[in-house]
């Protein structure tokens, strides 16, 4: 049984060199940018989550203080900002994304082209 | 070097940012489109030589990716799923690969350097870019980065949900 809807991916933070910087994905969370999760949090997204994931490949000892954070692609980020998208959505998203984008390189291109070059 | 790193960076740039039925072939789509725009708007200035050349690359890499965007999008049988009665066409007939991404980047990096263009077409690349800058903490090793880190389907939603909520159990 699948709702065909995307969601993100998420990595548990489980070495100590990414624990490091634990402060500032919160900080970078506050403002939408990632979408750090303690891992503790209550098992929204079923089967596959960071919860169990933590729980049954790396121990009790991990998912007692685990966060884990979303992987950090902008695919994953569309997702994060605007919720489960089923694959058609997605697929429009990162195309108007990229028509956005390419719009705003010609305005750099040739309105402020002094600026740039 | 510089062209050298050109070519690497827009080679791989479409390979991250893909995974998606439809959204590598889409993005070289409209990448392939802003430079056609760009040649043709140029073409009738002194320098249309380079603006002519990047047009005989562009226009037959247009039509072959349009092409293959009509079957990578979503042609195979129509599924309608059991929860929300999202319908999906799955699978696509076509997959593409590292081939696809590497054939299109490679193909817009070249024409790019050959037509002396090669500042604009990276700036058509921003949202590649903001997904490099974005991910530069997993691929440097900051944070831990596994093998694939795609998007995954929602399994068993709302069943799971409520079965947490139900019972306390976390």
């Amino acid at each position: 049984m699948s709702t065909g809807l995307l969601q993100p991916s998420y990595v548990v933070l489980d070495t100590k060199n990414s624990r490091r910087w634990l402060f500032l994905l919160g900080l970078l969370h506050r403002f939408w940018i990632v979408d750090l999760r303690s891992t503790t949090h209550n098992a929204h997204y079923g089967a596959s989550s960071p919860h169990s994931i933590s729980k049954t490949v790396l121990g009790p000892a991990i998912e007692a203080e685990g966060y884990s954070v979303n992987n950090l692609t902008i695919l994953n980020l569309i997702l994060h900002i605007f919720g489960p998208l089923s694959e058609r959505q997605m697929m429009w998203a990162v195309i108007l994304l990229q028509i956005f984008c390419c719009s705003a390189a010609f305005f750099i291109r040739y309105q402020l082209v002094h600026l740039v070059y | 070097m510089y062209m050298a790193l050109l070519s690497i960076f827009c080679t791989n740039a479409i390979n991250i940012l893909a995974g998606i039925n439809g959204i590598e072939v889409g993005q070289s789509i409209i990448i392939c489109g802003a430079m056609i725009i760009n040649n043709c708007v140029n073409l009738f200035t002194p320098e249309h030589t380079k603006h002519l050349y990047s047009l005989n690359m562009m226009i037959p890499l247009l039509g072959v990716m349009t092409g293959l965007f009509v079957h990578n999008k979503y042609v195979g049988s129509l599924v309608q799923f059991d929860d929300t009665k999202q319908t999906s066409r799955y699978p696509a007939s076509v997959f593409v690969g590292d081939t696809f991404c590497y054939f299109a980047g490679m193909t817009i990096a070249v024409t790019g350097v050959l037509s002396h263009s090669s500042k604009t077409v990276l700036l058509f690349f921003i949202p590649q870019i903001l997904n490099f800058l974005y991910s530069l903490p997993q691929l440097i090793g900051l944070i831990p980065c596994p093998r694939h880190r795609l998007p995954r389907y929602a399994l068993v939603y709302i069943s799971v949900h409520l079965l947490t909520k139900n019972t306390g159990w976390t």
